[in-house]
């Protein structure tokens, strides 16, 4: 049976930034009845500003998906286990991962439009 | 003996051109040749003015009443033979007057004398453009998607996400499809300007023609050949989530109502779960693809429970071997994937011209997102929930497949759509009985009785709305 992997972002030293990705929980943000994302922004900067009163350092880079309620932030590491441990936040994951999403296809060729293998 | 045509030409013109049938088909050869029995024959035919006035109208002069506009028009124009041979035929041809045909029909070497109607080409009832019969992919066949273009479903007006490689919008099928593209960074920041639709890699130009690749000449490629793509590059040159979460968040808000993904982490991921859940709030269809490593293997988020995770079947309805297939400890959609779609030997467009085919569960997954489009355009107001179950429910498990493997099987467009919105597109359309259009005859018959009845003169304004283009003759001014 396959397990959950979430990976909490690697540990480096304390001053060294580290790129993660935060996802709220939908509860906290989402309005099944509103489509408008004003929400999800409100509740990233609120948690941001909170963070930042804790930790009284500033993250690097911030990017808030606004319509889908997730962060993408560069911070020191006691940042980014801070924002992991606030209750508005469901999850947070490191950016850079080992593998490549893509899906290869198993076979390739150039054909025609036929499916006739093209001369090269 | 005269025949009625030749009578009635007789009787207007005072000449009728005939056709003279002789007895032995050597006289014509005879008669071509002998100069005194051609000379006899010869003599019963005169020259026309029918047949001069044909040379005049040819040499594009004016002719008034039927006769010689002039005598300088007359003079440019060389004077036809009186007859004409046709010795391998049998037969001469020529204008005659009564005297001409009375004496040609009591001559010896003369077999039969007709009239020569005018010859004139038999119109078509009925004329249209050509139409090469429409090249469809296996895929698309499979699918049964043309019924439903043929009825007008399209994916018109509606807006598949599609993150994946890129997309080659240079691409003759591509023309019209890219409604907006984007390129991310690894922090999921929007480069801008926004590029013009490029590929990185092969992989997106192939997806996103199979979802939405417009016709080129009568070849097509794509499952919904008027919906529109938000396409972003979200992988390669860097494995980051933020790219990806930046693809998804963007299309979200660019009003994306399927997310058609080729993409997944190899095994169980579950941090796409919230947004998946996000996505379905919205009422966005996200339609993933399972995974190409075989039976008991899967990617996320290809098989969560709240997405259409699709897996690959051949052409002859056999799931790929390829194709990712598991089963999880969960009450709510165990088994993945929920449906299988044509994914070996698909042909789509290749970057920089040209096609490819590739095997996959990538390639899968535009089939069924393109479905999607489709009945999103039949019914722009259903629910997700509906898309998906339509979809699901036109499924059919193919002779030799098993659900573990192939889920409910592969679906069919004309199922689905009536699924969705109760409308069949095979049923065939009751057909209008003719109503007889009444003869000038009848008309004028209609009309006397209605004034013997004592019926009202319509008025001049109504008779000339009753005919339309025929101008109103008004009275001349007198000087």
């Amino acid at each position: 049976m396959p397990s959950s992997r979430s990976k909490k972002p690697q540990k480096a030293a304390a001053t060294a930034a580290v790129q993660a990705v935060v996802t709220l929980r939908p509860e906290s943000w989402l309005d099944e009845s509103d489509a408008k994302a004003s929400r999800a922004d409100q509740v990233a900067q609120r948690v941001l500003d909170r963070v930042r009163q804790k930790c009284g350092t500033e993250p690097e880079r911030v990017k808030v998906f606004s319509n889908i309620g997730s962060i993408s932030i560069a911070a020191e590491q006691r940042f980014i286990d801070q924002l992991a441990a606030e209750p508005e936040v469901l999850r947070a994951d490191p950016n850079i991962q080992q593998e490549s999403m893509k899906i290869e296809p198993r076979r390739k060729r150039e054909v025609d439009f036929h499916g006739k293998t093209k001369k090269r | 003996m005269t025949t009625p045509l030749i009578e009635s030409e007789l009787d207007s013109t005072g000449v009728a051109q005939v056709i003279v049938i002789l007895k032995t088909p050597g006289a014509a050869t005879s008669l071509a040749s002998a100069a005194g029995d051609k000379k006899r024959i010869s003599a019963h035919f005169r020259s026309s003015e029918m047949s001069m006035n044909s040379q005049i109208a040819e040499a594009g002069v004016k002719k008034a009443g039927g006769f010689l506009a002039s005598a300088a028009a007359a003079k440019s124009v060389k004077a036809p033979p009186p007859v004409r041979y046709y010795p391998n035929l049998g037969i001469a041809l020529g204008t005659v007057d009564r005297a001409g045909l009375a004496a040609l029909e009591k001559d010896p070497d003369v077999a039969t004398v007709t009239g020569a109607p005018p010859i004139s080409p038999i119109w078509p009832e009925h004329v249209a453009a050509a139409k090469a019969p429409k090249d469809l992919t296996w895929g698309l066949k499979a699918l049964r998607v043309e019924a439903l273009w043929n009825a007008g479903y399209t994916g018109k007006g509606v807006r598949v996400g599609h993150l994946d490689t890129g997309f080659d919008g240079n691409h003759p099928m591509a023309k019209g499809a890219v409604l907006k593209f984007a390129e991310f960074d690894l922090f999921g920041d929007l480069k801008s300007p926004a590029p013009k639709a490029y590929d990185t890699d092969d992989h997106g130009t192939h997806s996103g023609i199979t979802i939405a690749g417009r016709a080129a000449g009568n070849r097509h490629a794509g499952v919904a050949p008027e919906a529109r793509l938000l396409s972003a590059i979200v992988i390669e040159g860097g494995n980051a989530l933020a790219r990806v979460l930046g693809g998804i968040d963007w299309a979200l808000g660019e009003g994306m109502q399927v997310l058609s993904m080729s993409l997944g982490f190899r095994g169980w991921w579950d941090n796409f779960v919230p947004i998946m859940a996000v996505l379905r709030a919205r009422n966005v269809l996200p339609v993933i693809a399972v995974g190409n490593e075989g039976p008991g293997t899967s990617r996320s988020p290809g098989n969560y429970p709240n997405v259409l995770s699709v897996g690959a079947m051949d052409e002859n309805g056999r799931v790929a071997n390829f194709s990712s297939s598991q089963s999880f400890a969960r009450q709510q959609r165990p088994n993945v994937p929920y449906l299988v779609a044509p994914g070996v030997d698909i042909i789509s467009a290749k970057p920089g011209g040209g096609y490819q085919s590739m095997d996959g569960t990538s390639m899968a997954t535009p089939h069924v997102a393109g479905l999607a489009a489709l009945l999103y355009q039949a019914n722009p107001n259903a629910s997700v929930a509906e898309v998906e179950n339509a979809i699901l429910g036109s499924c059919t498990l193919r002779p030799g497949m098993r659900p573990s493997r192939a889920g409910a099987g592969c679906p069919d467009a004309v199922k689905a759509l009536k699924l969705l919105t109760g409308v069949d597109v095979t049923a065939k359309p009751k057909v209008k009985p003719k109503t007889k259009k009444k003869s000038k005859k009848a008309k004028s018959k209609a009309k006397a009785k209605a004034k013997k009845a004592g019926a009202p003169r319509p008025t001049k304004s109504a008779r000339s709305a009753a005919r339309p283009g025929r101008k109103a003759k008004g009275r001349k001014k007198r000087a």
